[in-house]
């Protein structure tokens, strides 16, 4: 697949203050993208400058190969689902939704046909004369997706659409959004906070931190190799240990920390006595009873019941470690002793933040 | 609304109501028993002033040259105060912004009474304005631009202008940018923009502005008098001149019907207001 929205070194500052930092991406045509971040860290405002809302401050931004700089919003290949919705207040619901089509001189019965096709995927067929502030937040999110995917760009952009909405619409709008996506190859540039839900939809997701792209990954790659400590634990729950380079062999790193082994794949520049911090699953750690004369065994400090999983929270060594155990018939009590172990491959070393290698 | 939120804006309001209405509804009081009252030795309150102005042809052309008048300045102070608004709000330099409120306000600087002389000068048969046309590659004119209304309508237009043009800027920077944003990412160019949604959005206050321009060009006295030559008559030159001969039950009636007149196009105006923006209050 060809590359279709490229970002090269883009950057953003605001009167001084860095907000997007040398972000380089190349985000493919008829993908579902996804940037995920914590709130603050630059998401809203890469959107923008593709958009053509803001200019970058440094870097470029091309779409479909052609150079963006000179290029004005109106003109430029994308719509944008505003986070803040920004529907127009004088304009009714089929109005706001029409706006593009007929900027573009769309012929009078496909406006209508189109508008009525989007309001039946949002779920608001017969709402076309409400004037939008009398709907609920949840109705005019739904109202600002339908203004700009019926007008079917090559990429759209959107930022937290699904925010305001419950599960079950959520969950709705997902698959549609998936489906629309999907039918009409558009590329999709999504932002969200929630992992969870850029997890279910993305082809690939880049995740954000205070205006770095520190990973770029298809979910599975990003949750089972986190590249730095920031997405190991913004991506699901995770151990986060630091030890020490014990030894290098056959291409894997024998990491020490509070007296647990790790191994892990070598990173190229890895030296024997060099700390290192490996993330490890809750997920990966099995818990089994301790020997009676294991002095350094870990404590149960916590166990939580979650229905199809008991998560722990163990103690010892100098670690706080977490693990989840799915499939036991009976939850082991507070402060019974554990051995904890995991399988050779179930530990990544991580970098520190910032530190991505996100390509 | 519930009407227990409707009682706080009234409680709010009690000040600036006694402050404004106070004198109006005593004035009105008053007007209106002049406006019954048939002489000093008459026979008692009754309705004939009324009925003569009212059967009177004269009456209803001093009417329709004060509605025309106030209509048509009105039309032209906001076909020029709208872009002007814009002009100015597109000024970033801090200096350049203050002189061109200065400017804007100029017309206010001056007595109405020395600034209608001044145009009576501009727009003489000889004056600058002729002058002008006259040297111009057409070589137009000389136009009669003065005691008719075209001079009135010109003048006014120059006073009320600052009116219009404040409560326009007001609307205008209460748009969101962000509206505009959305407009242009869903292809509006800058044309498109202000059409689709700048123009629409300043409505209210575009509706202000034509509602102030209209009440004080409706019963304005000094200008009509001074650039129409006493051959513009309009309501508030008749009720000049009937108090003056001590008409004072004729000036009266005048009066209410001008006052009448002013309210009828206001709430005309803020019924096209409410209906505009009704979309938006739901
Ligand atoms: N116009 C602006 N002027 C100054 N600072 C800005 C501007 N826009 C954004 N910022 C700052 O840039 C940073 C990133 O903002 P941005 O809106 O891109 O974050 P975000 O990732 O979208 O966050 P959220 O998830 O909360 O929407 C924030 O610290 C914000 O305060
Ligand atoms: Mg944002």
């Amino acid at each position: 697949m060809q590359p279709d929205v490229v970002l090269s070194r883009v950057e953003k500052s605001f009167a001084g203050d860095a907000v997007v930092r040398g972000v380089d991406l190349a985000i493919r045509r008829g993908e579902f993208f996804s940037l995920l971040g914590p709130s603050g860290c630059g998401k809203t405002t890469t959107l923008r400058m593709i958009a053509g809302l803001e200019a970058p401050t440094g870097g470029s931004i091309s779409i479909r190969g052609v150079d963006m700089a000179g290029v004005p919003i109106e003109r430029r290949p994308t719509n944008l689902v505003f986070q803040k919705l920004a529907l127009f207040p004088h304009l009714d619901v089929f109005d706001n939704i029409a706006f593009g089509l007929k900027l573009r001189k769309t012929p009078a019965p496909e406006i209508r046909r189109r508008v009525a096709e989007m309001l039946d995927i949002v779920r608001l067929s017969g709402f076309e004369t409400r004037s939008v502030a009398s709907l609920s937040g949840g109705q005019q999110q739904r109202v600002a997706i339908a203004r700009a995917v019926v007008n079917e760009p090559a990429v759209l952009l959107l930022d937290e659409p699904l925010g305001a909405l419950d599960l079950k619409l959520q969950t709705h709008l997902q698959e549609e959004l998936r489906q629309i996506q999907r039918a009409l190859e558009m590329t999709f540039v999504y932002v969200t906070h929630n992992q969870a839900e850029a997890m279910a939809m993305s082809d690939r997701i880049g995740v954000m931190n205070a205006g770095r792209l520190e990973q770029v990954g298809a979910p599975a790659d990003l949750y089972l190799r986190p590249a730095t400590r920031f997405v190991a634990s913004f991506i699901g729950q995770t151990n986060l240990i630091d030890g020490r380079i014990d030894a290098i062999e056959d291409g894997k790193l024998r990491i020490e920390a509070g007296g647990l082994r790790f191994v892990a794949d070598a990173h190229a520049g890895a030296t024997v006595g060099a700390p290192a911090t490996v993330s490890l699953r809750p997920e990966q750690i099995r818990l089994t009873k301790a020997r009676d004369d294991g002095s350094d065994a870990l404590v149960i400090a916590d166990a939580t019941f979650m229905g199809a999983s008991v998560n722990y929270r163990l103690q010892g060594r100098g670690l706080t470690l977490l693990a989840q155990a799915t499939g036991e018939a009976a939850p082991l009590p507070v402060g019974a002793r554990v051995d904890a172990t995991w399988l050779p491959d179930a530990a990544v070393t991580v970098a520190a933040d910032g530190a991505g290698t996100a390509k | 609304m519930s009407a227990s939120t409707n009682t706080k804006p009234l409680l709010l309001l009690a000040p600036s109501a006694l402050v404004v209405m106070a004198p109006f509804v005593a004035s009105l009081v008053i007007l209106a028993a002049y406006s019954v009252d048939y002489g000093p030795n008459g026979v008692g309150p009754d309705l004939t002033i009324w009925r003569n102005f009212l059967s009177d042809g004269y009456s209803w052309s001093v009417i329709a040259t004060s509605l025309r008048l106030a209509a048509s300045v009105t039309l032209i102070t906001l076909l020029v105060a709208y872009p002007t608004a814009c002009a100015i709000l597109r000024i970033r330099n801090p200096l350049l912004s203050a002189i061109a409120y200065v400017i804007l306000f100029s017309p206010l600087l001056m007595s109405v009474v020395v600034r209608s002389y001044g145009w009576l000068l501009l727009l003489a048969d000889r004056g600058f304005v002729n002058s002008l046309l006259a040297a111009s590659p057409f070589g137009l004119g000389p136009y009669r631009l003065i005691y008719n209304e075209t001079g009135v309508v010109i003048a006014l237009v120059h006073i009320l202008l600052p009116f219009a043009v404040l409560p326009i800027i007001g609307a205008l920077l209460q748009i969101p940018p962000i509206y505009r944003e959305a407009a242009a990412d869903l292809g509006a160019g800058p044309a498109a923009i202000v059409w689709k949604v700048t123009f629409p959005l300043s409505l209210p206050g575009v509706i202000v502005a034509a509602e102030i321009v209209f009440a004080l060009a409706v019963s304005a006295f000094v200008t009509p008098s001074v650039l129409g030559g006493g051959r513009v008559l309009v309501l508030s030159r008749l009720v000049y001149e009937n108090i003056g001969n001590v008409q004072w039950g004729l000036a009266a009636v005048q009066a209410l019907i001008l006052l009448a007149i002013a309210v009828g196009a206001l709430l005309i105006l803020e019924r096209f207001n409410r209906s505009t923006f009704a979309k938006r209050a739901g």
